[in-house]
């Protein structure tokens, strides 16, 4: 029987999936807004904390893989499909820190520190530089279309998985009935 | 000789209340190149500063005669700038500082009163946006080279003058407490 990810694991992924996807849309809809306004403010706010709040996620999702095993890939698996996976997930691991960081970054250069929640003030690690804040802020839009590449990339796969040789794949990440072995 | 004694008396008196007269008789202008005006307001929690980069100012101060002081500061409210073109249009809006109808915030002294040498307690008006409000504001007063540094934090609330009036009203936005940090450089003697 397939193995798949505890429900702690799984939790996780799709809380911090819908958490990027919310933030991703933010981050969208608030740099289109011209001038200076409320929403605009409480927006950039709110996708500030919602950031500070995956980061974290992230770190409790690294340690958790750090300590636990993921589920063994079916037997039939090509190496290369390993290999692939093996590689998006670890770029995507890798965005999950770099995306975050990247923002966070970027509104200290900005002049604006970040107060999580509006009363949690958060180290401020480096001091207003405006002429810093335009590169950082280009990383950050980078890394977010690199996020945005990957996570499609995996959703393909998902999908070829699902209706190209039905090995139910999707069922690791999914809280199905299922063998959980220790190490999940 | 007795035309003499009687003037002599009185020619002294004149020397020695002249000698006695404070050195400063002209009240000293305010060296903006030298001084700032900035002023620290809270964002949803995040506290962030923009300055006003042109501001005038007379300062009479005589420590032997503090009910003589004198102080005006006039400050030219389109100069104020955060460092971001959208937010420095968008102050000069009329729900902000309406800086087309009124482009200039001013601060007169009423009173002063004398706590230590360098510790003064200044009282006065504040006129923003055509509303004005008493204010006390502890200053402190360093002299080096004959100049005079007045600096101080003055804490007022913006809704007092309409200061982001209508959607700007909220407090969670914008704080209320906005507080002005000034150092004040008088031009060399």
């Amino acid at each position: 029987m397939l193995q798949r990810y505890s429900l702690f694991a799984i939790f996780l992924h799709w809380l911090m999936a819908l958490g990027i996807v919310l933030a991703f849309g933010m981050g969208l809809t608030m740099t289109d807004i011209p001038g200076i306004t409320p929403t605009k403010l409480r927006l950039y706010n709110w996708h500030k904390w919602l950031g500070v709040t995956l980061l974290a996620l992230a770190a409790i999702r690294l340690l958790w893989r750090l300590f636990h095993t993921a589920p063994p890939l079916p037997d039939g698996m090509p190496v290369w499909q390993r290999r692939a996976s093996s590689a998006v997930h670890f770029l995507l691991y890798l965005l999950l820190f770099a995306v975050p960081l990247s923002g966070y970054f970027y509104s200290l250069a900005a002049g604006f520190p970040v107060v999580y929640l509006g009363v949690v003030h958060l180290p401020v690690l480096i001091e207003k530089n405006v002429a810093l804040s335009e590169i950082v802020k280009d990383v950050h839009f980078v890394l977010n279309w690199c996020l945005a590449t990957l996570v499609f990339a995996h959703l393909l796969a998902v999908l070829k998985h699902s209706f190209i040789g039905n090995d139910g794949i999707i069922r690791r990440m999914l809280p199905v009935r299922a063998d959980i072995s220790d190490q999940a | 000789m007795m035309k003499m004694l009687t003037v002599l008396p009185l020619f002294l008196f004149a020397v020695v209340a002249w000698a006695g007269q404070p050195q400063q008789v002209e009240p000293r202008s305010v060296d903006t190149a030298s001084s700032t005006i900035a002023v620290v307001f809270t964002q949803m929690g995040v506290d962030v500063d923009a300055t006003f980069t042109r501001f005038s100012g007379e300062i009479y101060f005589d420590a032997a005669a503090p009910e003589a002081t004198t102080a005006t500061v006039t400050v030219d409210v389109g100069s104020f700038d955060f460092g971001y073109p959208e937010y420095n249009t968008e102050v000069a809006k009329p729900t902000w500082f309406n800086t087309p109808k009124f482009s200039t915030a001013q601060f007169e002294l009423t009173s002063v009163a004398v706590k230590t040498a360098t510790s003064l307690v200044a009282k006065g008006q504040l006129s923003i946006k055509g509303k004005t409000r008493k204010v006390t504001v502890p200053v402190n007063l360093r002299t080096e080279n004959g100049r005079e540094h007045f600096v101080g934090e003055l804490k007022i609330n913006r809704l007092d003058f309409k200061v982001g009036e209508g959607e700007w009203r909220k407090t969670d936005l914008v704080a209320d407490d906005v507080t002005v940090r000034f150092n004040l450089t008088t031009a060399q003697p």
